[in-house]
């Protein structure tokens, strides 16, 4: 309490209040855009923060990272085309409600269902977050590194069709992690003479390379990419739901922002899987399982509410572990490391306050984008009207100005460009750039703590199954690697008997 | 080039980046090099596989998306152009260059909404960057 009561004090100052409308108005924008992404967002924020105090930094970014999930339903009930891959299965019943003149409804639902679930993972990440730091405290060099190791086999599990291509993109992480100073020789690796790769590869040009850059060229290079072509729907009837269709689907919005919340805490898992998985679950404790997909209010609250549940979800490794979770935490983790701040359990003590000061600020950002949402849900529709080879240089300008800002080097915007056109090529190619960004991340802290862990134990490898926390990271690591292989295993064998 | 291809070549280019990164790594001195053996050699592992998962896979093979190589092109020399004049005519010379030429070649865009477009966004990009958050952004030319 004596932490959150100066933090409420930061969160309700009139400078905080406008960074958190600025931020909620972008993320929407943001999100209700097709080809943009909250990691975009999320990302192209980060240099613009690098000059405000940390409170009101990890506000912006908070407010665009919930906003931006919600910003994804509007065009996806409107048009049929989601903003962000959150909002997939939300077009299914929300497009057929607003084809048939129920548009304001299913939009009204998707606002108060984003409420419902990003309230809930709030609350989940203040119940659970601190109590996880507490266990990290105890956390050694060998619990570190088997951590790291648990989230990159995660991450590269579940982020591609194909895992080969994930660990590729990891390993690839991994090396460009060991550019740089070695922190124990003090030698230089692979940094090929330039002084700017002293202290390693800069993680913000890379996030903003593969994230806006590549976008901006995604947007640029199709003819007509980014232009809305779909039969836009105009709102009409209620703004929002009746009492009783609310009522209906209480116990859809709490399934689904339990699910979200769970799907958010586990690395790799994504707002669309966790959508999807509500969206099922949904159906199958229906009544009427037979009106979803053609127009039911219950399919639109049990997607929302998921996809935004798994925004607080996937703040809790991160914050408690430092461990990003999925691309748009790993970013995240960018913009804290940049105001001094080292994602782990220290956050909930050296910088409790600017902790509790985000997470209270998320409570807010929520509420602000129902607002916003309700009232200029029909202004976004026509902004996704600009086309995206007006829209991706505009993009690409923001990037090249905001990566040189962070450190006022012209070798960052070269880097950030030079990812950019490999993040175009990795997404044409189907290879999945979070592992990558996650490796480059996680990469010092496996070497640093590996290293550590290899001189105090020296060099016998046993060490990470003699201490009981670091065994049951490693059975979780195990069962990480075993899942995939089994449920595949299983899906072969059930189509050989078909 | 079909998907299987672009993988095979992918995992050539990236084995042979692994290989040299192991063997700088076992070069080094004291335990720098344990890391870069490591990740290189996990790198070389999983180039071998996706070049057998190539040549084992039943499945069709597939063509990624087409490609518009002269729109590609466009942009990358304006990108080019943009970062070349950045340092030496300045930034405030070269961001309303690189809007007005893309958002005319890519965009297709008359005269008139391209300048304006690139002129309003400029100064969007000024009073963000230099005026409220103070950074200094490379003057070139302006400077004299």
């Amino acid at each position: 309490m004596d932490v959150l009561l100066p933090a409420l004090g930061n969160v309700l100052t009139p400078m905080a209040l406008l960074t958190m409308f600025l931020g909620t108005l972008a993320g929407m924008t943001i999100g209700s855009l097709p080809g943009l992404s909250s990691t975009m967002g999320v990302a192209l924020c980060i240099p613009i923060t690098f000059g405000m105090p940390p409170d009101l930094a990890l506000i912006l970014l908070g407010a665009v990272y919930v906003s931006s999930v919600y910003g994804g339903s509007v065009t996806a009930i409107l048009l049929r085309t989601p903003g962000t891959d959150a909002s997939i299965a939300t077009a299914l019943d929300g497009y057929p409600l607003a084809e048939a003149g129920r548009g304001g409804e299913a939009l009204g639902m998707a606002t108060l269902a984003s409420l419902f679930g990003g309230l809930f993972s709030v609350v989940v990440l203040i119940a659970i977050a601190p109590p996880l730091s507490t266990v990290a405290l105890a956390f050694g060099p060998q619990e570190y590194t088997v951590l790291a190791i648990f989230g990159l086999v995660t991450i590269v599990g579940v982020v591609s069709d194909c895992p080969l291509k994930g660990v590729l993109s990891a390993a690839v992480g991994l090396v460009l992690a060991c550019v740089g100073l070695d922190a124990f020789t003090g030698m230089q690796r692979f940094t090929f003479g330039y002084s700017e790769l002293f202290d390693g590869v800069p993680l913000l040009p890379v996030l903003i390379g593969l994230f806006s850059v590549s976008q901006a060229f995604n947007l640029c290079v199709p003819i007509g990419g980014g232009v809305l072509t779909g039969r836009e729907q105009q709102l009409k009837g209620r703004r929002l739901p009746l009492w009783l269709d609310i009522r209906r689907c209480l116990r859809t919005l709490l399934r689904s922002s339990v699910i979200g919340s769970v799907v958010g805490i586990l690395p790799g898992a994504g707002t669309s899987i966790a959508s999807f998985i509500s969206y099922n679950e949904a159906r199958r404790h229906s009544l009427t399982p037979e009106r979803f997909g053609k127009g039911e209010l219950e399919g639109v609250a049990a997607s929302e509410s998921a996809n935004n549940a798994v925004t607080g979800g996937t703040l809790i490794p991160t914050l408690t572990l430092g461990i990003p979770g999925n691309a748009v935490t790993a970013v995240f983790v960018g913009g804290l490391t940049i105001h001094g701040m080292i994602p782990g359990p220290s956050l909930f003590t050296d910088h409790a306050e600017t902790t509790y000061t985000l997470i209270l600020s998320l409570l807010l950002a929520n509420v602000l984008f129902a607002v916003l949402g309700l009232w200029l849900c029909r202004y976004l529709v026509v902004v996704t009207k600009v086309p995206g080879s007006v829209l991706g240089p505009m993009i690409l300008v923001f990037s090249v100005i905001g990566t040189y800002a962070l450190r006022n080097e012209i070798f960052d915007v070269w880097l950030a460009v030079v990812f950019g056109v490999v993040g175009f090529f990795m997404e044409r190619w189907r290879y999945p750039a979070a592992p990558l960004v996650i490796a480059l991340i996680l990469g010092p802290i496996l070497e640093v703590n590996f290293r550590r862990s290899m001189q105090i134990s020296h060099w016998d490898l046993t060490t990470f199954f003699t201490r009981p926390l670091s065994l049951t990271l490693c059975l979780l690591v195990v069962l990480a690697l075993a899942y995939p292989l089994w449920s595949q295993w299983r899906r072969r064998r059930s189509s050989v008997q078909h | 080039m079909t998907l299987d291809t672009i993988d095979r070549a992918v995992a050539l280019l990236m084995g042979a980046v692994s290989a040299a990164v192991v063997i700088t790594g076992l070069d080094m001195r004291g335990d720098a090099g344990v890391f870069p053996v490591i990740a290189g050699t996990l790198g070389g592992m999983v180039c071998i596989g996706i070049a057998l998962c190539t040549l084992c896979r039943r499945a069709p093979d597939e063509l990624p998306p087409p490609l518009a190589w002269p729109r590609f092109a466009v942009l990358c020399l304006c990108v080019l152009g943009l970062l070349g004049l950045m340092v030496t005519a300045g930034t405030f010379i070269a961001l309303p260059l690189f809007l007005l030429a893309s958002l005319r070649l890519l965009g297709h865009l008359r005269w008139p909404a391209a300048l304006m477009i690139a002129m309003t966004f400029s100064a969007v990009i000024f009073v963000v960057f230099v005026y409220l958050l103070s950074v200094p952004l490379p003057v070139g030319w302006l400077a004299s």
